[in-house]
């Protein structure tokens, strides 16, 4: 497994420059915490990490098939079956579809369900079954606890605790900091429009200190 | 990745093509069965309405599928991995197997019309105006068949155009540059056709090339076709692109590589996955 290595990264929506030059530098097996408040630039950041933006200065070492993107949305049609998806990722990732199939079992998903009868939280339900059963080397997942009910709350706390016991890299932009705080390895603020330093959350134990405190004092 | 580009976009293909296969069908029962016991002049002129539907479909689908494969949203294919290039091939690969299948089909079901329609009522076969039986093959032959892949090739070329325009929008630097480009590439495309039409014909009359094909014919009227009929298709069907006409073939050819040359130099996006 390569380090993951984020360069430099530049991106402005016409004059107004959302990131300014974030770098990052990330060991293999890490849970990273990306923190900000709202507007800070996480989305276009992991947009970027996700390649779903190319238009952008900058180097990212891995991209493509060798990141899985947890979306905010699915990027995909909502007349497409759920058997349709999982097919996609089959093609085009290394998946592992029948462990995605063991997973859904335990939702109310059914293969042949169109996306558009899925609700909010079902269809972010499916979002992270299918990107977690890409054997990427690295798992981006955007505010991945948004819209879901407290047992599938709990179930992907339970599934990244599996998935963080294997040598990748998953970072995870999100404000529910108390839910991964035990998974953090790590813990980045994005603020104007630069990523802080990679902050270990053992150092952070040491001194005390829980992520939400780190990430309160980063902000001040 | 161009097959798997196809086998996950096949599906909304299929359907757009079944549904245009259905109305026309819709159509030529609908109509049928209006025509029944009236006089022979009258259903000779249903008849034509019939195939006017089919001809129209001809049309329609064709760029239907077109604009479908512009409009998809397949920002999941950039998040996988796929190369724009890639992507490319996949969207004229399906586009020209999918319009050649929905056209042939078509041609199928128009002569099967043909057939039925006219079953033990040549009289009324012999007041239709002939120009409207444009897709059967029992009017002129299997030969027709090759309409379809013809087409196929015009709507890829049509994709072609919009793919280096869209280039050219995104990638030339200054707005007038950008223009320019973009007109230079919707002329070209629209005048090669005309331009190869020219050169065919008078290439045939300079240096008696009597073995070319015709410009005006899709159909493979080569030595090697002894007796094939020239069947002027180009004429009455905008979207038929004489195929197996070498000086045609070439002007496709080097439109292409022209196309995919300034792509080629300007570069699809930034920072695509190597």
């Amino acid at each position: 497994m390569r380090e993951y290595a984020i360069g430099n990264i530049e991106k402005a929506y016409g004059k107004k420059g959302v990131l300014r030059g974030v770098s990052l530098r990330v060991p293999a097996g890490s849970f990273v915490g990306v923190l900000g408040l709202n507007g800070t630039g996480k989305t276009t950041l992991f947009n970027i990490l996700g390649n779903m933006d190319r238009n952008f200065t900058g180097e990212v070492s891995l991209r493509g098939k060798e990141v899985a993107y947890m979306r905010t949305k699915l990027p995909f049609p909502e007349w497409r079956k759920v058997k349709d998806l999982l097919s996609f990722y089959e093609r085009f990732y290394t998946f592992d579809r029948k462990k995605a199939e063991r997973m859904l079992e335990n939702t109310s998903i059914r293969p042949t369900a169109r996306l558009r009868a899925l609700s909010a939280g079902m269809q972010r339900q499916l979002n992270f079954i299918c990107n977690f059963c890409v054997d990427a080397q690295v798992l981006l997942l955007d505010e991945p606890l948004t819209n879901l009910d407290l047992v599938f709350r709990g179930f992907i706390v339970e599934s990244l605790i599996e998935r963080a016991m294997e040598d990748r890299i998953i970072l995870v932009a999100t404000h529910e900091i108390k839910e991964f705080e035990n998974l953090f390895t790590h813990v980045t603020v994005l603020r104007d429009g630069r990523l802080g330093p990679l902050t270990e959350t053992e150092a952070l134990r040491a001194q005390g200190k829980s992520v939400e405190d780190f990430y309160g004092e980063s902000l001040l | 990745m161009i097959r798997k580009i196809f086998l996950t976009e096949w599906k909304e293909n299929f359907f757009v093509c079944a549904a245009g296969l259905a109305l026309c069908l819709l159509a030529a029962v609908g109509i049928s069965l209006a025509g029944i016991g009236a006089t022979d002049a009258l259903r000779a002129d249903l008849a034509e309405y019939v195939f006017a539907v089919f001809n129209a479909f001809s049309y329609v689908m064709p760029v239907l599928l077109l604009l479908k494969s512009i409009f998809s949203f397949r920002s999941y294919y950039r998040m996988a991995g796929v190369t724009e290039e890639k992507r490319t091939q996949g969207v004229l690969f399906g586009l020209f197997v999918w319009t050649a299948l929905f056209l042939a089909a078509q041609m199928i079901f128009a002569t099967l019309f043909d057939f039925i329609y006219f079953a033990g009522a040549p009289a009324v076969r012999g007041q239709t105006s002939p120009q409207s039986m444009l897709l059967s093959l029992r009017a002129h032959g299997v030969h027709r068949l090759l309409f379809a892949p013809s087409a196929a090739v015009t709507v890829c070329l049509m994709y072609i155009m919009y793919d280096v325009i869209r280039v050219a929008v995104v990638r030339v630097p200054f707005l007038p540059l950008k223009i320019l480009v973009a007109l230079i590439f919707l002329a070209l495309y629209f005048f090669y056709h005309y331009t190869v039409y020219c050169a065919a014909g008078i290439t045939g009359e300079l240096a008696d090339a009597s073995w070319l094909v015709l410009p005006d014919s899709v159909l493979p009227v080569l030595p090697v076709v002894p007796g094939g009929t020239i069947d002027a298709v180009k004429d009455i069907h905008f979207l038929a692109a004489p195929i197996l006409n070498l000086v045609f073939l070439l002007g496709e050819i080097l439109f292409c590589v022209f196309a995919y040359g300034f792509v080629h130099v300007v570069g699809r996006c930034k920072n695509e996955i190597e």
